[in-house]
C-alpha cells in the first residue's frame, strides 16, 4: 500500500471482522439450534452455546424424517437434490458446449436464428412463465420424475456464451493443423476441443451444480409426491406447517444440511469457483 | 467469427437440437402460451374460454393490490441492491487494502453465495421469530416491538435484510475483482498528488470501478425482481396483508392459489418485457465492455 | 516426395477483394521455393491454398501430378508449419507428433518408430515426454517441424515459421532448416516476409506484391536482374539507390544502384558529388548516407574499411555503368 496509517488498518480489520460476523451469525445461530431439544427452543431467550442433542436431532432427521415433512428422510431428500442438481449440471454442459461448438465453428443457414433463440431463455426465467410451463410438464408426464425435475432447465444461454467466448479465444491455426492431421469435426471436438475446455467445464460445473442444488420453485411444481422432494423444498415444508408450531431444532438441522454440500464445493474449489463466476460475466 | 471452420451438411443441426429442443418445449412454447392465455378468460372448470382482448390487462391495472405489488417489487428491489452493493464494496474495499490477509477474508465472506435463497430465509426467519427469535428478543431488549407477522413493514425489512445477506458474496467477488484490476501505479500516481486515502477512493477508485459498478446494479436488480420467489414464498408468502408480495410472488398467488390464468398470463407477458428489457440493458453494456 | 504446380491459382474473397491473381509456379521435385514479399501480397494465402485450407477460386493446384482442388487437407499428403506452430497444448510432444498418424490409423510400432527418427533428427530426444508450454521458442519450432517430418509427406508446407523467433535464434534456426532440407531433399514451399530468409533459403524465390507473382528466380538472379522495380527495393539490404535518369545521361525513367556498387572517392565512369550526412557503423560493414547536393536526394554507399568519415565532409561517388540496372516508367526492367 501507499501508505501506512494504523488507524486505517485497524478499521480495515474492523469492517472485514464485521462483515464475517455479520454473514456468519445466522449460520452459527442454525448450528447451535440444530444441537438442542424442542423444549431449550421453546421460549425466548433461547440459548448462543452448543446443546448435546446434536448427534440425535442429524441421526433423526437423515433416517427418520418429520412426520410434519411427510415422514420422507432428509437422507432422502438429499439424495434428490444431488440427483436433480447433478443432471441439471451435466444436461447443461453437455447441450451447451454441442451448441457452441455448432454455432462457432461450422456456418449453416439459421446459424444465427438459433443464437437468437439461445439468446431468448435468458429473457424468460421459469419464475415469469411459471403456468404454461407446469401446463406443458403436465402435458408431457412429467410430474413426479427426476427428468421433470431436471429437463426443462438444462437450456442455458449462459453457459453457451460462456464456452462460444472461450472458443473465440482458441487459435485458427489449431483447427487447421488438425484438418491437415486428418482429425474430422468430431474428432476435432473429442481430440482437442473437450481437453481444453477441461477448466471452463470444471469451474461451471461448480456454479451449475449450486445453481441446480438449490432450486426451488420448479421443484415446488413438479414433486407433489414427497419421495421427490428435495431438500431445499423441504425445508419449506417443515417451516410452513399450518397451525402446529414449526419444530425448529429439525428445521434448523435441515438447514445445516440443506447448506453444506453447495457450501463444501465453493470452499474446496475456491479457485475455480471464482474464476468460473468473474468470467462467466465478462 | 472463426476464419476457419468445418464443412458438413447436417452435423451442426445435429448439435444445436438439444438446446435448441429443450428451448422450445420449455421456453418458447409457455412463452407463446403466456401470450395467449392473456387474451382470454377462462370459465372456472376451465371447459370454454373466452377472447377478451386487453381486458386482462386492463383489469390488471385497475387492480389495486396488483399496483402495490409494483411498488413493493420497487422498494423491495432498490433497498436490497443498495444494502448489500453497499456493504460489500465497504468489505472488498476493506479486503483489498488487508493485502496479507485478503484471501483468508475472502474465503470467508464468499460461502453464502451458495446458500439457496429460500434456506437464506428460513435462517432469517429464525432469527428474527417474534416468540423465540434472538433478533427479535435483542430488538425487544431495544425497546423495539418485533413482529413481522402483523408488521408490514417490518415483513419487508427481514426479506430485505434476508435477500442482501445472500447477494453480499456475489458483489464482494466482483468488487474486489474491479478492485484488483485497477492499475496501482494509478493509486501511487494520486498518492504523489497529495491525494489522502478518502479522497483517492473517490477520485480515482470509484470512477474507474463504475463499470463494474453498473454491472452489478442491473444483476441485483434482475436478483431482487426475479430471484428473490424462493424466499419469500418460504417465509413471509407474500404477507402479511400482501405487503411483501412482489411481483414474481403475484404471478404465482393469482395463477396457482387464485386460479385467474388470464390475469396470470397477463402478469407473465408484463415480467417477460420487464426481463427482456433489463436484459438488453445488460447485454449491450457486457458487449461495450468487451470491446472496451 | 513430388512436386508441386500452380496453375493460375486464384483467390477471390466473397466481398469482391481479390488477395491472388491467377498465380502460375512449377516446383520441382525436392526444390526449397520461398515465396517472399511484404505483408499482404497474397502468399500466404498461395500457400493456404496448396494446403486446402483456402479455397480456391480458380485454376489448379497439382501435388504430384494429381489435381487436390477438391481434396480435404488431411488428404492431400502434404505437411504444415505454422506460424505460431499450432501445436496441440493439451498433448505431449510425442501425441503433438502421433495425432495425425493415429488418425489414419497407422499401427502403433510404426508410429513410434517414425518419431524416434524424427526425434533423432531434431534433437527432440529428451522433450518427447514435455507439454508444449514447458518447451522454448526454438524447441517449439522444432517441435511443429517434428510434426511434419513424421508424416513423410510429398511437400512440407510453412507459413513464417521463425517469425515468432528473438533474431538470434532465428539465424540459428535457419541454418538447421536448410541443412534439414538438404538432408531430406524433400520439396519444401516456404512464405517469409523476410527478404534475408529467402535469399540464404531458397532454389528459387518467388516475389509477390499485391496478389500478382513479380518476379520467379535463383536467388542471384533476383540480385543481380531484379525484373521489376519493386523487387529491385524488396529485395537486398540496404534497399538499392533510385535516381531519376536524366541525372545521369541515361533516357530511362529511373536508375538503381545498389549500396556496393558505389565506391566513396575512387575512379568509375560515372561520378557523383555530395556531403556526407551520416555514417552507419554495423560492424562488418559501413554506410554512408550522402546527400546529392542541398535539396537533393540521398544515396546509401558502403564505405571502404578504414576511410575516415566525418558527417559534413564533401564526398564524391563513383560507380562503373555496367552496374547500373535500369526501369521504365511502367517500372519493368529494361535492359
Amino acid at each position: 500500500m501507499v501508505e501506512n496509517r494504523p488507524f486505517l488498518s485497524f478499521l480495515t480489520h474492523a469492517a472485514l471482522i464485521l462483515g464475517v460476523a455479520f454473514l456468519c451469525f445466522p449460520v452459527w445461530m442454525a448450528l447451535v439450534a440444530s444441537t438442542h431439544g424442542a423444549e431449550a427452543l421453546s421460549r425466548a431467550p433461547i440459548p448462543l452455546w452448543f446443546g448435546d442433542r446434536g448427534w440425535e436431532n442429524y441421526a433423526q432427521l437423515l433416517s427418520g424424517g418429520l412426520p410434519e415433512a411427510g415422514g420422507v428422510p432428509v437422507g432422502r431428500m438429499m439424495l434428490n437434490s444431488l440427483v436433480m442438481a447433478l443432471m441439471i449440471t451435466v444436461g447443461k454442459i453437455a447441450v451447451s458446449i454441442l451448441a457452441a461448438y455448432a454455432i462457432v465453428y461450422f456456418r449453416f443457414p439459421f446459424r444465427m436464428g438459433f443464437f437468437w433463440i439461445v439468446f431468448l431463455t435468458l429473457m424468460l426465467p421459469v419464475e415469469v412463465r411459471i403456468l404454461p410451463t407446469y401446463d406443458v410438464a403436465v402435458r408431457l408426464g412429467l410430474l413426479n420424475s427426476y427428468l421433470g425435475l431436471s429437463l426443462p432447465l438444462i437450456a442455458s444461454a449462459t453457459a453457451t456464451f460462456l464456452f462460444r467466448q472461450f472458443f473465440l479465444t482458441i487459435p485458427d491455426e489449431l483447427v487447421e493443423a488438425a484438418r491437415i492431421d486428418r482429425a474430422g469435426p468430431m474428432r476435432f471436438f473429442r481430440d482437442i476441443l473437450i481437453p481444453l475446455s477441461r477448466t471452463n467445464i470444471a469451474a461451471l460445473f461448480i456454479i451449475l451444480f449450486i445453481y441446480g442444488w438449490n432450486q426451488y420453485l420448479w421443484p415446488l411444481l413438479v414433486t407433489t409426491e414427497e419421495r421427490f422432494a428435495t431438500v431445499v423444498v423441504g425445508i419449506q415444508r417443515m417451516t410452513n406447517t399450518g397451525e402446529a408450531l414449526p419444530v425448529w431444532h429439525y428445521i434448523m438441522g435441515t438447514t445445516v444440511l440443506a447448506m453444506l454440500p453447495p457450501v463444501l464445493v465453493v470452499l474446496s474449489m475456491q479457485k475455480l469457483f471464482v474464476k468460473g463466476l468473474v468470467e462467466q460475466e465478462k | 467469427m472463426k476464419r476457419v471452420t468445418f464443412r458438413h451438411r447436417w452435423l451442426p443441426y445435429l448439435l444445436v437440437l438439444p438446446q435448441i429442443a429443450v428451448t422450445a418445449v420449455f421456453f418458447l412454447w409457455p412463452a407463446y402460451q403466456a401470450v395467449e392465455t392473456s387474451f382470454f378468460v377462462e370459465d372456472a372448470f376451465g371447459f370454454s374460454r373466452e377472447w377478451v382482448g386487453l381486458g386482462n390487462y386492463d383489469a390488471l391495472f385497475a387492480d389495486k393490490s396488483y399496483l402495490a405489488s409494483f411498488k413493493v417489487t420497487l422498494v423491495f428491489g432498490l433497498s436490497v441492491t443498495a444494502l448489500s452493493m453497499g456493504l460489500s464494496l465497504a468489505l472488498a474495499v476493506a479486503a483489498n487494502r488487508a493485502i496479507r490477509s485478503a484471501l483468508a477474508y475472502r474465503t470467508a465472506l464468499i460461502w453464502p453465495y451458495a446458500v439457496a435463497p429460500a434456506v437464506a430465509g428460513v435462517l432469517w426467519f429464525f432469527l428474527m421469530n417474534p416468540s423465540l427469535g434472538i433478533v427479535a428478543y435483542w430488538l425487544r431488549g431495544l425497546g423495539v416491538e418485533w413482529n413481522h407477522y402483523a408488521n408490514g413493514d417490518q415483513a419487508l425489512l427481514m426479506v430485505v435484510v434476508a435477500a442482501s445477506w445472500k447477494q453480499i458474496s456475489y458483489n464482494f467477488l466482483f468488487f474486489l475483482a474491479g478492485l484488483q484490476s485497477i492499475p496501482k501505479s494509478l493509486i501511487e500516481a494520486a498518492a504523489i498528488d497529495r491525494a489522502g486515502p478518502v479522497r483517492r477512493f473517490w477520485t480515482i477508485v470509484f470512477p474507474l470501478l463504475s463499470p463494474t459498478t453498473f454491472f452489478l446494479l442491473v444483476v441485483n436488480l434482475v436478483y431482487a425482481f426475479f430471484d428473490t420467489f424462493a424466499l419469500i414464498h418460504a417465509t413471509t408468502s407474500g404477507g402479511p396483508a400482501q405487503s411483501t408480495s412482489i411481483l414474481v410472488y403475484q404471478v404465482y398467488s393469482s395463477g396457482f392459489v387464485g386460479q385467474d390464468y388470464g390475469g396470470s398470463a397477463a402478469q407473465s407477458v408484463v415480467l417477460m418485457l420487464l426481463v427482456g428489457v433489463l436484459t438488453v440493458v445488460q447485454f449491450r453494456y457486457v458487449e461495450k465492455r468487451v470491446t472496451y | 516426395m513430388a512436386g508441386l504446380s500452380l496453375r493460375g491459382v486464384k483467390k477471390v474473397y466473397p466481398g469482391g477483394v481479390t488477395a491472388v491473381e491467377g498465380a502460375d509456379v512449377e516446383i520441382a521435385d525436392g526444390e526449397f521455393v520461398v515465396l517472399v514479399g511484404p505483408s499482404g501480397c497474397g502468399k500466404s494465402t498461395l500457400l493456404r491454398m496448396v494446403a486446402g485450407l483456402e479455397e480456391i477460386s480458380a485454376g489448379e493446384v497439382a501435388i504430384d501430378g494429381a489435381v487436390v482442388n477438391r481434396r480435404e487437407p488431411g488428404e492431400r499428403d502434404i505437411a504444415m508449419v505454422f506460424q505460431n506452430y499450432a501445436l496441440y497444448p493439451h498433448m505431449s510432444v510425442r501425441q503433438n507428433m502421433a495425432y495425425g498418424l493415429k488418425n489414419v490409423g497407422m499401427p502403433k510400432p510404426e508410429i513410434a518408430a517414425r518419431i524416434d527418427a524424427a526425434a533423432k533428427v531434431l534433437q527432440l530426444g529428451e522433450l518427447l515426454d514435455r507439454k508444449p508450454r514447458q518447451l522454448s521458442g526454438g524447441q517449439r519450432q522444432r517441435v511443429a517441424m517434428g510434426r511434419a517430418l513424421v508424416r513423410e509427406p510429398k511437400a512440407f508446407l510453412l507459413d513464417e515459421p521463425l517469425s515468432n523467433l528473438d533474431a538470434k535464434l532465428r539465424t540459428h534456426m535457419r541454418g538447421e532448416l536448410k541443412e534439414l532440407h538438404q538432408r531430406l531433399r524433400a520439396t519444401f514451399l516456404y512464405v517469409t516476409h523476410d527478404q534475408v530468409e529467402a535469399m540464404s533459403l531458397a532454389d528459387r524465390i518467388v516475389v509477390m506484391n499485391a496478389g500478382r507473382i513479380e518476379q520467379i528466380g535463383a536467388p542471384r538472379e533476383i540480385y543481380d536482374r531484379p525484373a521489376t522495380r519493386f523487387v529491385a527495393e524488396f529485395i537486398g539490404a540496404p534497399q538499392m539507390n533510385f535516381l531519376p535518369g536524366a541525372l545521369l545521361d541515361e533516357t530511362v525513367a529511373a536508375i538503381g544502384l545498389r549500396p556496393e556498387a558505389l565506391s566513396l572517392g575512387g575512379a568509375g565512369e560515372i561520378r557523383l558529388e555530395g556531403r556526407l550526412r551520416l555514417v552507419e557503423d554495423l560492424g562488418a560493414d559501413r554506410f554512408a548516407h550522402i546527400g546529392l547536393g542541398e535539396a537533393g536526394p540521398t544515396v546509401i554507399a558502403r564505405a571502404a574499411p578504414g576511410a575516415s568519415l566525418a558527417p559534413g565532409d564533401a564526398v564524391s561517388l563513383s560507380a562503373a555503368r555496367a552496374a547500373i540496372h535500369r526501369f521504365g516508367e511502367d517500372g519493368r526492367r529494361i535492359g
